[in-house]
């Protein structure tokens, strides 16, 4: 029942399966169309559904949001793409004034079942301008829902419900793991906004991470389970809104945490996840809540500079050593 | 066979003492009577001596402060060890009942001394309280000490102290509102918060319900005589600084006892200065007419000088209010303010009207030069009846000073100053005159008398000849 996709190939069987089911679903974006978009993650839809349905759109990001946002007004489920998370900030009224605000001015008489699809993250020598991890920005707005899968079942189980959701979502997919393979069904299906997912469960430690940094998290817990330590590692997969009682759970049980993300670690969701944790289980705690982050800089164009600069497994790791140090012992 | 090395009793007035140095290091043999140590108190500096030979182990660092009798370390013999469990048996103890309780730790928990703020982690506190763990007696293995909760594995809970030995691990009333001074208050008392009634307006167990609850309990039988020394003025909350300071001076040793004394002076007695000023021009031709033979004593001897025959004749003013009432001090010991680097010390001249000028022109030299270089006994800090402060060397005319508890009078002294007088005739002259700035409690006696007081001294001062008369 199940075979192997690519991240990319299962976002895209989303998207197909949405659109054969609901002929108010349309996409539109810059190389979506023909090109099937510059990450492929468009491809063969424009072929299947027509011009009308797949839109090529000139160059301007703020045409594109508003475009999506008038269309969602009118009743329509539209999906539009940006080529980079970086160019939302093109579109940034568009988003942030618009779209997340008008079911709240019109007293919940007009509805915003928009999807804004993008490409996040670094690791592609893609520079400062074509790298960046936004998301906190994103959760900052009331009335925007903000996802970033880990996984191909995630990416196809997500944008499923990205793109039933009534009000306006924000997919987010980190370009470094578009190639990742994973077991994907083939039936429709919908993972639920808002539930954070325990990838593995474990006693000594919970790590917190989203993205490549949920595998990332994985690979160091695997690592440190040779020498005995046992980490939990919760994807939150809804980074707005926030599935704080499964973190505080996992705290609960575990007593030491470590956030990860490839943001930048000042004003990063990790912040905001620490101040949670310490509100509901400050009594449960036997460290502080680390966090592992990039350093407050532009992402680098060097590769060599781009790899110092992501937090990385051997980060995650030395992390987990420092809240579970025990130097007395 | 060890021997405790306990935080001496240097004086009457002793309570505690801060290590400034140490002479010998971890481990090294000492022999009795060694000065090892230097500690502050809060009058005075002063060594320490070994109270046996022996290979010396430390329990307290530089800057830790110990009351009197508290442990503070042991001197032992060739290979043995310092016995541990007994270590925390001090340093639990409050200083004034040292009670074998604490000897009976738990032997599963290996007990370190703990002094002052307990470095656990949230959850290990937690788990603490449910537990009912005293977590003084647990060992931290988290970074820097810090307790985690896997520290209290297997720890059993700590049986409840004896109540006069040490403050229960959890301070009975902790889910009760109230505020951080109310809790310290009943925490010093032993009272439990849950008896408390909570201030109506703040809906919270405030310090005056505390206090309050304890007037109750005493009722008529004690007449809150017991309550006083605890109803003293708490500290007051107190901002955070306005500014990035460069750096802060810590108010403890002499800074402390100045600021907690002086603060307790002035919210417990009824202060009030009068001026008045004294003319010197016979002081001012008798100390000229000693210079020219040889050492003469300085303006501030004549005044004390005076001030203690002045004592002797209003005996109102050597005075202390104690239980009883005014309770008048047959001796007169002045003590005179000395202005230190970090601070102020007021060193006593022992019997004062025992002295003729010149002798009591030694004992000051003395006690100045000793309290400057740190060397001053603690017999030269206690028991003063007066004081007299001067602040003329820096211009100042009059000022207020404030009492040196349990004193009920101090004298501050003026500039010597060159003013014009009108005399027979509207013929101007001038002459040397000072201001004199007494402070009294005007509970032990009234403004007509510190007046009289003044007068006296005003009087002696115009004839020298009276200083030298000795009791």
């Amino acid at each position: 029942m199940t075979r192997k996709l690519t991240y990319g190939q299962a976002f895209n069987e989303a998207v197909r399966q949405a659109m054969a089911a609901d002929d108010d679903i349309f996409c539109a974006g810059e190389d979506i169309g023909a090109f099937g978009g510059v990450f492929q993650t468009y491809a063969g839809l424009q072929a299947e559904f027509g011009e009308r349905r797949v839109v090529d759109t000139p160059i301007s990001e703020q045409a594109i949001i508003g475009l999506g946002v008038g269309a969602a007004a009118s009743g329509l489920r539209p999906i539009v793409d940006i080529m980079f998370m970086d160019f939302l900030c093109v579109a940034f009224d568009q988003i942030v004034n618009q779209a997340a605000k008008i079911k709240y001015m019109f007293g919940g008489a007009a509805t915003i079942p928009l999807t804004i699809t993008t490409g996040g993250g670094a690791g592609l020598s893609a520079a400062a301008q074509h790298s960046q991890s936004l998301e906190a920005l994103l959760c900052h707005i009331p009335g925007l829902k903000v996802v970033q899968p880990s996984n191909p079942y995630d990416a196809k189980g997500l944008m499923t419900a990205c793109i039933r959701e009534d009000n306006p979502t924000i997919m987010v997919l980190h370009k470094r793991l578009l190639g990742m393979q994973g077991e994907v069904p083939e039936d429709a299906y919908e993972i639920p906004l808002g539930k954070a997912n325990i990838l593995r469960e474990g006693a000594d430690v919970t790590v917190v991470g989203w993205g490549r940094m949920a595998n990332e998290a994985l690979d160091a817990a695997e690592k440190l389970a040779a020498d005995g330590i046992d980490v939990e590692v919760i994807d939150p997969r809804t980074l707005q809104p926030f599935d704080t009682a499964t973190v505080v759970e996992s705290v609960r049980k575990t007593n030491r945490v470590v956030v990860v993300h490839e943001a930048v670690r000042f004003g990063g969701l990790g912040g905001e996840i620490a101040a949670q944790i310490q509100e509901e289980a400050f009594d449960y705690l036997d460290a502080p809540v680390a966090r592992i982050a990039a350093p407050f800089s532009p992402v680098p164009f060097s590769p060599v500079l781009e790899q110092i600069y992501l937090p990385s497994a051997d980060d995650i790791e030395a992390g987990i050593r420092g809240v579970l140090a025990r130097p007395g012992v | 066979m060890a021997t405790e090395f306990i935080m001496p009793k240097l004086g009457l007035t002793m309570e505690e003492g801060t290590i400034t140095e140490w002479f010998a290091d971890d481990g090294d043999t000492v022999t009795a009577g060694a000065a090892v140590m230097r500690i502050e108190t809060d009058k005075t500096e002063t060594d320490v001596e070994a109270a046996a030979s022996g290979r010396l182990h430390r329990l307290g660092q530089v800057g830790d402060t110990f009351a009197c009798g508290e442990l503070i370390g042991w001197f032992l013999a060739d290979g043995e060890d310092a016995p541990g469990a007994a270590a925390p048996a001090a340093a639990v103890a409050a200083p004034a009942a040292a009670t074998p309780t604490a000897t009976t730790a738990p032997t599963a928990a290996p007990a370190i001394a703990t002094v002052g703020r307990i470095v656990a982690s949230p959850m290990a506190k937690r788990l603490a309280t449910e537990r009912n763990i005293d977590l003084r007696l647990v060992r931290g293995t988290g970074p820097g000490g810090r307790i985690v909760s896997e520290d209290l594995e297997g720890v059993t809970a700590t049986p409840a102290p004896a109540p006069a030995a040490a403050r229960p691990t959890v301070a009975p009333g902790v889910g009760v509102p109230a505020t951080a001074a109310a809790r310290q208050l009943a925490d010093l008392l032993g009272v439990d918060l849950n008896q408390v009634s909570p201030d109506p307006a703040e809906l919270r167990v405030t310090k005056e319900a505390v206090a309050l609850h304890v007037r109750r309990l005493l009722g008529g039988a004690a007449e809150g005589a017991a309550l006083e020394p605890t109803t003293s003025p708490a500290s007051p909350v107190l901002l955070p600084a306005t500014q990035e300071p460069t750096s802060v001076v810590r108010m403890t040793g002499i800074r402390g006892t100045i600021a907690r004394r002086m603060h307790e002076s002035l919210a417990q007695m009824a202060q009030l200065t009068l001026f008045m000023d004294a003319d010197l021009d016979a002081v001012v031709a008798d100390r000229d007419a000693r210079k020219r033979v040889g050492p003469a004593p300085s303006y501030t001897d004549y005044i004390i000088a005076a001030a203690a025959r002045a004592l002797r004749e209003h005996p109102l003013v050597n005075s202390q209010i104690t239980d009883e009432g005014v309770a008048l001090l047959p001796t007169v010991h002045v003590g005179m303010a000395v202005a230190l680097d970090n601070g102020l010390i007021v060193p006593v001249i022992r019997d004062t009207t025992g002295l003729d000028l010149n002798a009591l022109s030694v004992e000051t030299s003395r006690l100045a030069g000793a309290a400057r270089s740190g060397s001053l006994e603690l017999p030269d800090l206690e028991g003063g009846t007066f004081s007299v402060s001067t602040l003329g060397m820096f211009g100042v005319d009059g000022f207020t000073p404030v009492i040196n508890p349990p004193n009920t009078a101090i004298l501050g002294v003026g500039r010597l100053r060159d003013d014009v007088v009108v005399g027979k005739k509207d013929k101007a002259s001038t002459t040397k005159r000072l201001t004199l700035s007494l402070t009294w409690d005007h509970r032990a006696f009234d403004g007509a008398p510190a007046a009289a007081f003044c007068q006296t001294i005003v009087a002696l001062l115009g004839d020298p000849d009276t200083l030298d008369a000795t009791n």
